[in-house]
């Protein structure tokens, strides 16, 4: 189709966010007919130079040339019209619409200037569908279709501008092995159609085997540039890690062998297969895991918030085994949500109420009166164990910042004494300061026999704190780093 | 900050103010006991059934049906009435009635996630036919004297269907500040995804809302039986469940959830009241009456909107 070779290539591209220099002078070239990956752990700034390419963050500095001549990506429809497309990891898909137009959603071709010209976008949707190899009628209602079928969708769409750059990112995570093998045709069709393509992704024995040349950032560099064939996975992992620093443990003492909760055969339809862990008093387990493979799912199926299909958990009270539903088992669990601002606080309430509600049980009468002295004395209390920053206790948690919010929440929880927590991402969006107060917390909370669940992406901070680690992949978890974790080990386990 | 939560009161009450030097010019026979007094008699139902659709509104909801719903009580209740002459079993059949169709809405809502609006539209829809099939379109009345001996009565030289607002009020204040539930009710209509998983039982506290609101209309069915001195389809028209709203919306209730007081919800009834009242008298007619409730409830939603984002 496209017989001319393309070259793209960023030059010195500098981009700063508010508190960091997410990329510094960093420079990627690739050509067409030729499948790039790039790699980085975590925050290494990939994904800020893709969306750079993109349009969707403007760069602060810095050139891209298409075939050495340069050109303005300002937004989306800049990049669209340099034939620059872009696969996003999380679907984007309008659900109730069908697929020819969720496929022509950026542009619908129109009839006589006005009206929508229904009949070509579901011929040209055909066209699409069948490079894709997909079987589903262009007419068909997009949320009736899997998650590997509205992959799909998502790369039909990004086709049907023909581009001559198309970014893929992550496009795998969410698949099911038979749809990954799809998708990589697809990929080599447009390699032999000579398109660039940049594949973004954690998975390391997809990009040996997809990929022809591949780039690793760390710290918003490009610090490898070379043909895959040339590398070993040790080779990778250390680029991406850099020299490895030595990462300090904050929780000191070990705890002990008594199993606190046992968890066995936890299943969910499409979402969690065959979860089997123990938690020992006094721990803090890790779990570990890219975005989709069922981390925040797992806890929220553990207390209930999701229903399980099968499954079986025990809880040891007062040394003796309990079998327990998940419901009731919210109610021995401080669950510190992943989203602080929608799902963990009242934000137009003051500290006290967001507090107070996981002990109105006990400051409430027979009849439910409150008792607001009691209250107020209770709140007071906790909050003394823990310094967070406020003038008045009335205060609207809103005004707070979000570390101080966050410290809000773990009171709340720590003052109901729960048997166990389950913390999601607690670190995430808090500066340093609040980060390291965060996680002197949650080494704290397991002093009285408690346990600590916690889910992370950020691994450093999983291995300041953790006992063990559980590693999860795809709904299931597939090893557990138990000794000297470190973060090598973590990346090995998930890319592999 | 203060200021604009204040705002909410303090526009209602200039309105009332400016609204009272007009009167006292034009027609003085406004201020005449007898005519304040029946304000707070007609305010009292519609207060009572505002007090009801206030609390679902803190969970985010909606009762269209708490007109017609207080109608279908009043009726089947004036019949039992009519025919045994026992007006305090017939008054429970009001409440329990009215209670039964809250239970209604409540499962519908909560337990079979249907939208508030639609459900109570429906049911508003189902009992408005219902209620003029029972009656044939008659009204219900030849009560026993002492029906209205005991709900017509008057303490202190005060009505009694006064003193069961206030009394009302002052209850369901309590509930909503100081106890459990009502907190409870707080919290889900702010952040309903926080609230569960911080283990309140979401479920539970929406559907109880609508039967509280349930047990509203059938207090409202039974005082404005007393006062009317008949029941009929005609009690739950549809202009009521604007009234209801618009006391609401004015008393600082919002129908987005989370806020509100019931004492709000009293004062905006008697707002709303005062503006049909007043307007009577100025001898503007029922329409333009209409006109303006309208552009009320708009102007008050507008400065709900306005403070909720000066306020992000």
């Amino acid at each position: 189709m496209n017989d001319f070779s393309k070259i793209l290539e960023l030059k010195n591209i500098t981009k700063k966010f508010p508190g960091n220099l997410a990329l510094k002078n960093t420079n990627f070239k690739a050509i067409s007919g030729e499948i790039h990956a790039l790699l980085g752990a975590n925050g290494a700034g990939k994904s800020t130079l893709m969306n750079v390419l993109g349009g969707n963050i403007r760069m602060d500095d810095g050139e891209i040339l298409i075939n050495n001549s340069e050109i303005n990506i300002k937004n989306p429809r800049d990049a669209a019209l340099s034939k620059i497309a872009f696969v996003h990891q999380e679907l984007s898909i309008l659900p109730t619409m069908s697929v020819a137009e969720n496929i022509f959603i950026n542009k619908f071709p129109k009839r006589n200037a006005i009206f929508i010209d229904k009949k070509k976008i579901k011929e040209e949707s055909k066209i699409i569908l069948n490079k894709l190899g997909c079987n589903f009628s262009p007419g068909s209602t997009c949320e009736f279709l899997s998650t590997g079928e509205q992959q799909m969708v998502e790369i039909g769409r990004a086709l049907a501008e023909d581009p001559d750059i198309i970014i893929f990112d992550e496009p795998t995570s969410s698949l099911t092995n038979n749809e990954k093998e799809k998708l990589f045709d697809v990929i080599n069709n447009l390699k032999k159609e000579n398109k660039v393509i940049i594949y973004i992704s954690h998975f390391l024995d997809e990009v040996f085997r997809i990929s022809d040349k591949l780039s690793i950032m760390r710290n918003g560099e490009n610090v490898l540039t070379g043909y895959t064939n040339e590398f070993q996975v040790n080779d990778i992992i250390k680029a991406m890690l850099g020299s490895v620093k030595k990462i300090d443990k904050t929780k000191k003492n070990k705890s002990d062998k008594k199993v606190l909760l046992d968890v066995n055969n936890l299943n969910l339809e499409n979402v969690l297969k065959n979860i089997n862990f123990k938690i020992y008093e006094g721990e803090i387990l890790g779990i570990c895991g890219l975005l989709g493979s069922g981390r925040t799912e797992l806890f929220r199926a553990l207390i209930g918030l999701d229903k399980i299909n099968s499954g079986k958990i025990k809880l040891n009270l007062s040394n003796e085994f309990f079998e327990i539903k998940p419901k009731k088992l919210h109610n021995y669990v401080g669950y510190v949500t992943e989203d602080r601002r929608n799902e963990g606080l009242w934000l137009n309430m003051s500290i006290i109420k967001n507090i107070s509600i996981s002990f109105l049980d006990i400051i409430a009468n027979a009849l439910g009166f409150i008792n607001k002295k009691l209250e107020l004395s209770y709140v007071n209390n906790s909050i003394s164990n823990i310094d967070i920053k406020y003038t008045n206790e009335n205060q609207n948690v809103d005004t707070l910042s979000g570390g101080n919010q966050q410290k809000v929440v773990f009171t709340r929880w720590i003052a109901s004494d729960p048997l166990l927590f389950f913390l999601d991402e607690p670190t995430r969006g808090l500066d340093v300061n609040a980060k390291i107060d965060v996680l002197k917390i949650s080494t704290e909370i397991v002093k009285n026999k408690k346990s600590v669940l916690i889910i992370s992406s950020e691994y450093e901070d999983l291995i300041k704190i953790c006992d063990r680690l559980l590693i999860m992949k795809r709904g299931e978890i597939i090893n557990e780093i138990s000794e000297k974790i470190t973060e090598d080990k973590i990346l090995m386990e998930i890319s592999s | 900050m203060k200021f604009q939560k204040n705002i909410l009161i303090i526009i209602p009450t200039l309105i009332i103010l400016v609204l009272l030097i007009i009167l006292y010019l034009e027609a003085p026979n406004f201020f005449r006991i007898r005519n304040l007094t029946n304000i707070l008699v007609q305010s009292s139902a519609l207060g009572i059934l505002a007090i009801g659709m206030c609390v679902v509104f803190i969970t985010g909801g909606i009762d269209l049906s708490l007109p017609s719903n207080m109608a279908f009580g009043a009726i089947i209740g004036s019949n039992y009435i009519v025919n045994s002459g026992d007006p305090i079993i017939g008054s429970i059949i009001m409440i329990i009635c009215c209670l039964l169709i809250g239970c209604l809405n409540g499962i519908a809502v909560s337990y079979l996630n249907m939208t508030p609006f639609v459900v109570t539209l429906a049911t508003m829809t189902m009992l408005g036919g219902t209620n003029v099939w029972i009656t044939n379109s008659r009204s219900v009345s030849n009560f026993p004297e002492i029906f209205f001996d005991i709900f017509s009565a008057k303490i202190f030289n005060v009505p009694i269907s006064i003193l069961i607002m206030f009394f009302l009020m002052i209850f369901m204040s309590f509930l909503l500040n100081s106890t459990k539930y009502g907190r409870n009710l707080y919290y889900v209509g702010i952040n309903s995804k926080a609230s569960s998983s911080s283990r309140i039982n979401v479920k539970l506290v929406i559907f109880l809302s609508y039967l509280i609101s349930g047990i509203m209309a059938g207090i409202t069915a039974i005082i404005l039986t007393a006062r009317l001195g008949s029941a009929s389809a005609n009690m739950g028209s549809d202009g009521v469940v604007l009234d209801i709203v618009s006391a609401c919306v004015v008393g600082g209730i919002s129908i987005y959830g989370g806020i509100g007081k019931p004492y709000g919800a009293i004062l905006g009834a008697i707002f709303i009241t005062l503006i049909s009242n007043s307007l009577n008298q100025l001898g503007i007619s029922y329409f333009m009456n209409l006109i303006i409730k309208g552009l009320v409830i708009i102007i008050f939603i507008a400065t709900d909107n306005f403070i909720r984002k000066t306020n992000e």
